[in-house]
């Protein structure tokens, strides 16, 4: 019985295309704690933050036409966009703390470490103080 | 009068253009799920020259934990984000084309 020669490209979570560094050479180990509550925090703002409202007010710019137009759905769509252009702009700032980091490193590799991590959770928890202001009169109101 | 298109240039070209860019982003995502990231094919070359210049600028703005087909996304949605703020600026200004008839 003959085996085949030709060798698998390997393919999981350390994928590397276009010669990315792996994922665990991509951060510190140590960065991925801050992960879970970035995530929270951003899930935070997307349920409660004022622009929440602006994007559903504007649905009709941005809501696929060929989904249905329930309003829950729209909602939940908008909440969801609010959640994660929080990440995104929030992760402006831990990218320049990166570009700082590599040019001290000697082979020039961009990194998320712990302060990048630190830089983004700051960022986003920022961004979240609007909300807080929501959750306070949703409270005040019960 | 002028045709529609050629009156609100400065609303459909730059639209269209962040349209185009948004859909294709799209279909090189869903196509990387199926063909490796150095296939020779010319639609494919295609799709990630189109491309290319919007992930390079959303990579040096995205910390690198990201993974690398997530950029694809990501960059999917600044576009739909700088549609959206065109779409704002331009209803604020009361510039938005019309529909008429």
């Amino acid at each position: 019985m003959t085996q085949d020669a030709t060798p698998t490209p390997p393919r999981g979570p350390n994928d590397t295309p276009r010669g990315d560094a792996p994922a665990d050479e991509r951060a510190d180990a140590v960065a991925y704690q801050l992960l879970v509550p970035l995530l929270l925090i951003a899930l935070l703002n997307g349920m409660h933050s004022p622009f929440t409202a602006l994007l559903v007010k504007f649905a009709g710019g941005w809501y696929p036409p060929f989904l249905p137009a329930e309003p829950a759905l729209v909602l939940y769509l908008a909440q969801l966009m609010v959640s994660t252009l929080t990440l995104m702009l929030a992760g402006i700032p831990a990218a320049v703390v990166e570009h700082v980091a590599a040019r001290a490193q000697a082979d020039g590799r961009r990194r998320t470490t712990f302060a990048s991590m630190g830089a983004w959770l700051l960022g986003t928890a920022l961004l979240t103080l609007p909300a807080l202001g929501v959750m306070r009169q949703l409270l005040q109101a019960q | 009068m002028d045709h529609p298109l050629i009156a609100y240039w400065y609303f459909h070209l730059p639209n269209f253009v962040l349209a185009a860019l948004f859909w294709t982003l799209l279909g090189r995502f869903v196509l990387a799920l199926f063909v490796p990231e150095n296939w020779d094919n010319y639609i494919w070359r295609a799709f990630v020259r189109l491309t290319e210049p919007v992930v390079r600028i959303v990579r040096a703005i995205t910390p690198a934990i990201v993974p690398p087909r997530m950029l694809l996304l990501l960059a999917a949605l600044w576009l739909l984000v700088l549609r959206l703020g065109l779409f704002m600026v331009l209803a604020a200004g009361d510039l938005l084309p019309r529909l008429e008839g």
